[in-house]
């Protein structure tokens, strides 16, 4: 299936309780989606950067967006493009300045900060906003080939 | 999170048995290698040719691990799969640990150096 550019072919949402035991499951949802789309079947680097930034993107849900809410959840959303895998991470915490939070300085050593330069590094684009409806983080990644089911 | 445990030469050899390093184990697998450095280990080898996936938490972890064993001891790599190699190579942690092809060249270096 060949979409136009900028035509959304699919979206997949997932919403899935705010506990590190659910991340495994986002990871491997995201493995699988990542087989759908032509190149990443030839280039094996796209499903394995993906899932990383998967990764990166619901532990800092899981770690920092807990919601004042009874409902403690996380909100995963895959939008397959003509050319374009969107992942948005939605969670309810107090949320961040993306733009504030500084690439780690590796001669300080630091334990902590290296998910965010990781999905900076590994995506074509990176968007944070802050909604009523929760902060989305948004990771966009181009691709050449077709999008199949 | 499974480790298996060899000492050779007074070296601490850790191969942790587990195909990903996340938030999942992460946790468990700092305060287990904390517990070697309690317990007097300050030579060290981890061995992660059982691990195909690392992010930052488990960067995290062995960087914690890095900083409190300090001069006091040393720490080296072994066995890196390529996607676990390239993830210390982008977050520039490949400058900071020792890594070694194998084993038998950590455990060397060690000896040696």
């Amino acid at each position: 299936m060949a979409g136009e550019s900028g035509e959304l072919m699919e979206e997949i949402r997932l919403t899935f309780p705010r506990k590190v035991a659910y991340l495994r499951f986002a990871t491997s949802i995201s493995k699988q989606i990542c087989q759908q789309i032509e190149e990443c079947r030839e280039d094996k680097s796209f499903a394995s950067d993906v899932e990383l930034c998967v990764s990166e993107a619901c532990t800092n849900a899981i770690k920092y967006g807990r919601s004042g809410e009874m409902e403690d959840v996380i909100s995963l959303y895959f939008q397959i493009f003509a050319d374009k895998l969107v992942i948005k991470v939605q969670d309810k915490g107090s949320g961040f300045n993306l733009n504030k939070l500084p690439d780690p300085d590796i001669e300080s050593l630091p334990d902590r900060g290296y998910g965010l330069y990781i999905i900076r590094s590994k995506m074509d684009d990176v968007q944070y906003v802050q909604t009523e409806e929760g902060n989305f983080l948004t990771m966009i990644k181009s691709f050449k080939g077709n999008f199949n089911v | 999170m499974k480790l298996n445990v060899a000492r050779k030469d007074g070296i601490l050899i850790i191969t942790p048995q587990v195909k990903r390093i996340d938030a999942n184990v992460a946790s468990d697998f700092k305060s287990k290698l904390i517990d070697f450095l309690d317990n007097g280990d300050k030579i060290i080898v981890i061995n992660l040719s059982k691990v195909d996936f690392i992010d930052s938490s488990g960067l995290g972890a062995m960087v914690l691990i890095l900083r409190k064993i300090g001069t006091d001891g040393r720490i080296k790599l072994c066995k890196l799969k390529e996607g676990v190699s390239s993830i210390f190579e982008l977050t520039r942690l490949d400058e900071v640990f020792e890594i070694h092809k194998s084993e038998e060249g950590a455990l060397e270096s060690l000896k040696t150096g």
